[in-house]
């Protein structure tokens, strides 16, 4: 068959074979699934990482209690401690020899356990990796804790003793 | 260094990990075995994407199974409510949810369409029993999925289509009055151990869980596992007309049909995303074990045929239990359907050939017709009352 002979339809469907084996249709369509995949990918991505983090308890909401009665006190023998929780957190309050009562966070700052009164010792003690804590101030000083444990104030009012924090 | 040089080293640092990867993974053995893999490509072909289909949904409900599981919290003090809280506080939380109800929903009928195209296309034949059986304990688990899973939410209805589905497992052949006393039936037993005593509790929830959240999945993971092996064994079924007249050609299985396969999953997909956002799945009222069942309290869509059948039967035939008569013919009829492939064995010369064919339309007409007639008479029209009271009507007749 000469070329000249060819009808306008022949070249054009010519044409098209040429192009549906083309290079250019190749990675046109590389380019055209990788993006749909892609934006899928983004999409249902986006989706689940707001619904993991959402809904969370606010504890934003307990942080703000700024102070808390703390039940039992009264009885409580010298060179003694007792826990309570102060908003979402766990605290500390100790009675030392004098009869004066101290009250600290109780999370470790190391790594977030929580510490412990040891009145034999007269220390205050994070059982999981041996930090030691100054009942007196909270300051640090044996172990790997980096920072004191944080002092809260104690009032004592007409009926009972309150801890607060700033 | 030259850009040349750069990019030369880059490919030489590919092929590195390339081969090295092989050597451990054998990709090339795999690839080259599934270059050999062919999918038949005929006027009925279109009925091969439902298994894929199934499996797609299948994937879908497990993440969006493990993502709900990161909200609900099971018992009877925090269902309803972890629910709620999905619903309302969290990030796209109702999309979640519509999604795996959906999905569960739209998973049934692909399966049941990927069931009846299987049976019509008599792929049940030897060699393909094990993969027809594994098929029909799939669909039978995807529909247990289904049924313990309604419960979770802890609302009106998942708490009254719970306490019938069991009752049903509890029906006794024999009615009460005749049944010998001091032996217990296997159903009873059963129901009692599947809702933690005779009452539905926060044991009842736990068990649904576990159930639907860590056994079913399991046990589904590995009876899907061999359905799919099987299918590798044996290829596609080739309806026998279109096998005797060559009306086919082969394409391979890697890439041209798993692409057309991932386009079938879009497509999926996007429809599910559609409906799920179109028609947000609802939560009903919170279980209440002393409020009266709402009106026109009815089963999924899946449920209804067996459903309008039990509003058929008479109370009871001589010391026949009457509801017991329907769930033996509905278990009866899906038991000779799953049996086909020992009443109806061989393609050539098989003398059952046509019966099957005709049995599958029945049953399948049979199921539309009555899910039809079920959502029809959910008002008690005059008619349906009527028809429901036929049979107890010949019955009161005989005495």
């Amino acid at each position: 068959m000469k070329i000249e002979e060819k009808t306008e339809l022949e070249l054009e469907e010519e044409k098209h074979e040429d192009f549906v084996d083309s290079p250019e249709r190749r990675n046109f369509m590389a380019a055209l699934i990788g993006g749909a995949t892609a934006a899928y990918a983004a999409g249902i991505g986006f989706v689940i990482y707001r619904y993991l983090s959402s809904g969370i308890t606010d504890s934003a909401q307990l942080e703000a209690i700024k102070e808390i009665k703390v039940d039992g006190v009264a009885t409580m023998k010298d060179n003694s401690y007792k826990m309570f929780k102060f908003g979402s957190k766990p605290g500390i309050l100790i009675k030392d020899n004098k009869g004066e009562l101290k009250a600290f966070n109780a999370v470790c700052s190391h790594l977030g356990c929580t510490v412990s009164y040891q009145p034999d010792k007269s220390r205050i003690f994070c059982a999981c990796h041996g930090g030691v804590y100054d009942p007196e101030t909270g300051k640090n000083i044996a172990g790997p804790p980096p920072e004191p444990l944080k002092r809260y104030q104690v009032v004592t009012k007409e009926d009972g003793v309150y801890v607060e924090r700033a | 260094m030259s850009l040349e040089t750069k990019e030369k080293q880059s490919n030489e640092l590919w092929q590195t990990l390339q081969q090295e990867l092989d050597d451990r993974l054998k990709i090339k053995e795999l690839s080259e075995l599934a270059s050999h893999k062919t999918v038949p490509i005929h006027k009925h072909s279109v009925w091969y994407y439902f298994g894929g289909i199934s499996l797609f949904f299948f994937v879908i409900q497990m993440v969006t199974g493990m993502l709900l599981l990161m909200h609900y919290e099971p018992g009877v003090a925090t269902s309803y409510a972890s629910v709620q809280k999905l619903l309302n506080k969290v990030e796209f939380g109702q999309i979640m949810r519509s999604f795996h109800s959906w999905a569960a929903n739209l998973m049934v009928a692909s399966v049941l369409i990927h069931m009846f195209s299987a049976y019509f296309m008599k792929a049940y034949q030897k060699p393909r029993e094990i993969t027809w059986f594994s098929g029909a304990i799939l669909l039978f688990l995807t529909i247990t999925l289904g049924f313990t899973g309604y419960l979770l939410p802890w609302d009106d209805i998942a708490y009254f289509a719970t306490k019938v589905g069991l009752d049903i497992a509890e029906t006794k052949p024999i009615i009460d009055q005749y049944w010998p006393k001091g032996v217990e039936w296997p159903g009873t037993i059963a129901a009692d151990i599947l809702r933690g005593g005779a009452d539905l509790t926060n044991l009842t929830i736990q068990r649904f869980a576990s159930i639907h959240y860590v056994i079913l999945p399991w046990v589904f993971a590995g009876v899907l596992g061999l359905h799919i092996l099987m299918i590798q064994l044996h290829g596609n079924t080739i309806p026998q007309k279109i096998e005797e007249s060559k009306q086919y050609r082969r394409i391979p299985f890697f890439p041209n049909f798993v692409y057309e396969d991932l386009f079938a999953w879009l497509l999926t997909f996007n429809v599910l995303a559609i409906i799920a956002i179109v028609w947000p799945w609802g939560l009903g009222p919170e279980a209440d074990p002393i409020a009266p069942a709402p009106p026109g309290i009815h089963p999924e869509w899946y449920f209804m045929a067996p459903f309008e059948i039990l509003k058929w039967m008479p109370p009871s035939v001589g010391p026949i239990n009457g509801e017991f008569i329907g769930v033996a013919l509905f278990g009866g009829a899906s038991v000779l359907l799953f049996a086909v492939p020992f009443w109806d064995p061989k393609t050539k010369a098989g003398k059952f050939g046509k019966i099957a064919t005709y049995y599958g339309v029945f049953a399948l007409i049979g199921l539309i017709v009555f899910t039809i007639l079920a959502y029809w008479c959910l008002d008690n029209k005059p008619v349906c009352v009527a028809m429901h009271d036929f049979f107890p009507w010949i019955v009161r007749g005989f005495k």
